[in-house]
């Protein structure tokens, strides 16, 4: 009886019947080898894909929103609110002037699509709605989370908020990341539950409406009123607070440079020696003033310890209030410090920017990022 | 939704009707949209959702597609129609924005409750939030993703 052993080679795959295009010479591997050689050198496969978090209209609101904060900021600084909406400016505060692009508060925004209803737009032909296939790069799972990271920060500057947590951006990454994978689970569990559809992996989209009711429990046309009211509303309603604030801003101006030429036609004051007096007292040289320099200068010897640089905030501040006083007594106008406001204002509306921008890990500003996969 | 205009009441036993064809089909009724059949069509919401899916080009997205498209890759489907990973990317979007929107009342709760019992809050710290686990841990768990803390961190 024969006994027939597992693993063994049958008789008639012996050798000698092996056909040419089933197996190649040893011989022959050399000069094929060679043939590819000469071909050039096998380049590796480029993997540097540029993934771009860009949606210009998040940008431009997240911009507005800083340069909004920067003036509100700026206003807070050069004014003083006396119970009506009339200013009270501090004279001894000139008033920097700002320069935004103007194309910042740009409408990027069609208003005739999303005025009318839907489906009274219709549809133009283009490679999108035709539904062309469109490969993507491939990246990897590292590279989606730090993508999905810098979205997260900019969802979140856009929301209002300045400043966030690191483990907060990391929960809101994953929670993100995690919605992502349970929903096409979910989408993908229809495609499993009809026979039809098993072995299929193009997107349909009706199993899709169905996986996203299953999970969220709504729509998937809530999108649109979602882009509406809360990208491109919030976009509208910065961009008019933005215009509001600026107009306000430049009435304040108005306001301080008619009250300094006013005063300039008085010739009450010369600024520019307050300027002086300023750096003298930061620098605490002993330079010999003349005038009202003189008297002020022996002011700020007075205060006692004014002349070191590590003093040079506080001793300033005091010396805006003492020159209050000195100016009523003495009818003098001042239009020093525009320098140190100016840098004083910015720096306060650019750190509050800038620290969302910073917590947001680096992504609340520019939505560009290039990722290597 | 107050001031929605897309007007679209949504059914689930009707969705899997007339629409359920491919996406590219869907896009091309839509374009052309001349025949009596395209017309009884559209009174369904999927060919609604698919005239809808057709005119998403202008809605860019935060979240990349191409990230999108890595996950739709993970769950066994070829990602190769931009609309509908568009409309997953805005809906993920959509989902998060929804979230980080919850946090931010909670955020505004709780800063409120501390300036009502700190005298002389200022107004500019008003303005400024600053998002932390004390606020997204409820706004999550409102949306069925409960947060616990390691044991050893508790």
């Amino acid at each position: 009886m024969q006994v027939e052993h597992w693993g063994a080679v049958p008789a008639e795959d012996d050798g000698g019947q092996l056909t040419a295009d089933k197996y190649v010479p040893t011989a022959a591997k050399k000069p094929k080898l060679d043939e590819i050689r000469q071909r050039g050198e096998i380049q590796p496969e480029d993997n540097h894909h540029l993934v771009e978090l860009k949606s210009s209209l998040v940008t431009q609101t997240i911009e507005v929103m800083k340069q909004t904060e920067v003036l509100q900021s700026l206003i807070e600084t050069y004014s003083n609110k006396n119970g009506s909406s009339n200013y009270l400016l501090n004279p001894c505060l000139m008033i920097p002037e700002v320069d935004f692009p103007p194309e910042n508060a740009a409408d990027l925004v069609g208003g005739q699509k999303f005025q009318k209803p839907i489906w009274f737009t219709p549809t133009v032909d283009t490679a999108y709605s035709r539904g062309d296939p469109q490969p993507y790069p491939e990246i990897s799972s590292h590279v989606c989370r730090q993508a999905l990271r810098k979205v997260m920060c900019g969802m979140l500057r856009l929301a209002g908020f300045t400043d966030c947590s690191e483990s907060a951006v990391q929960l809101l990454t994953d929670a993100t990341e995690e919605f992502l994978r349970s929903f096409i689970g979910e989408y993908r569990g229809f495609y499993d539950a009809e026979p039809r559809l098993q072995k299929s992996t193009v997107l349909k989209l009706v199993p899709l409406e169905r996986a996203y009711t299953g999970v969220t429990g709504t729509s998937l046309t809530q999108v649109h009123n979602y882009y509406k009211h809360k990208v491109m509303a919030r976009n509208r309603v910065e961009i008019g607070e933005f215009n509001s604030v600026l107009q306000e801003y430049d009435k304040l101006m108005k306001e301080s440079q008619s009250s300094m030429l006013h005063k300039q036609h008085h010739n009450e004051f010369n600024g520019s020696d307050f300027l002086n007096i300023l750096d003298n007292s930061a620098t605490g040289s002993s330079q010999s003033m003349g005038g009202h320099n003189t008297m002020v200068g022996d002011m700020l010897q007075d205060l006692g310890g004014s002349t070191g640089s590590s003093g040079t905030v506080s001793s300033q501040q005091m010396l805006y209030g003492l020159l209050d006083s000195q100016i009523s007594s003495t009818s003098t106008m001042t239009t020093a410090t525009s320098g140190n406001g100016s840098a004083n204002g910015n720096g306060n509306g650019n750190g509050s920017g800038a620290s969302a921008g910073a917590s947001g890990g680096h992504g609340a500003t520019t939505f560009h990022a290039t990722f290597e996969s | 939704m107050v001031g929605s205009n897309f007007g679209i009441i949504y059914h689930n036993s009707s969705a899997g009707g007339g629409g359920g064809g491919s996406s590219g089909n869907h896009g091309q009724s839509s374009g052309a949209g001349a025949s009596a059949l395209g017309d009884r069509e559209r009174s369904t919401p999927a060919s609604h959702l698919s005239d809808f899916m057709s005119q998403l080009e202008e809605y860019t997205p935060l979240i990349p597609d191409a990230v999108t498209s890595h996950y739709l890759n993970m769950g066994g489907f070829q990602a190769d129609d931009k609309r509908i990973v568009r409309l997953i990317s805005i809906a993920a979007q959509k989902y998060m924005s929804d979230i980080i929107d919850d946090a931010l009342q909670h955020s505004k709760a709780r800063t409120h409750m501390q300036t009502s019992n700190t005298p002389g809050g200022s107004k500019a710290k008003d303005r400024k939030f600053t998002l932390t686990m004390e606020d997204l841990q409820p706004a999550l768990a409102d949306y069925g993703i409960n947060v616990r803390k390691m044991d050893y961190s508790q």
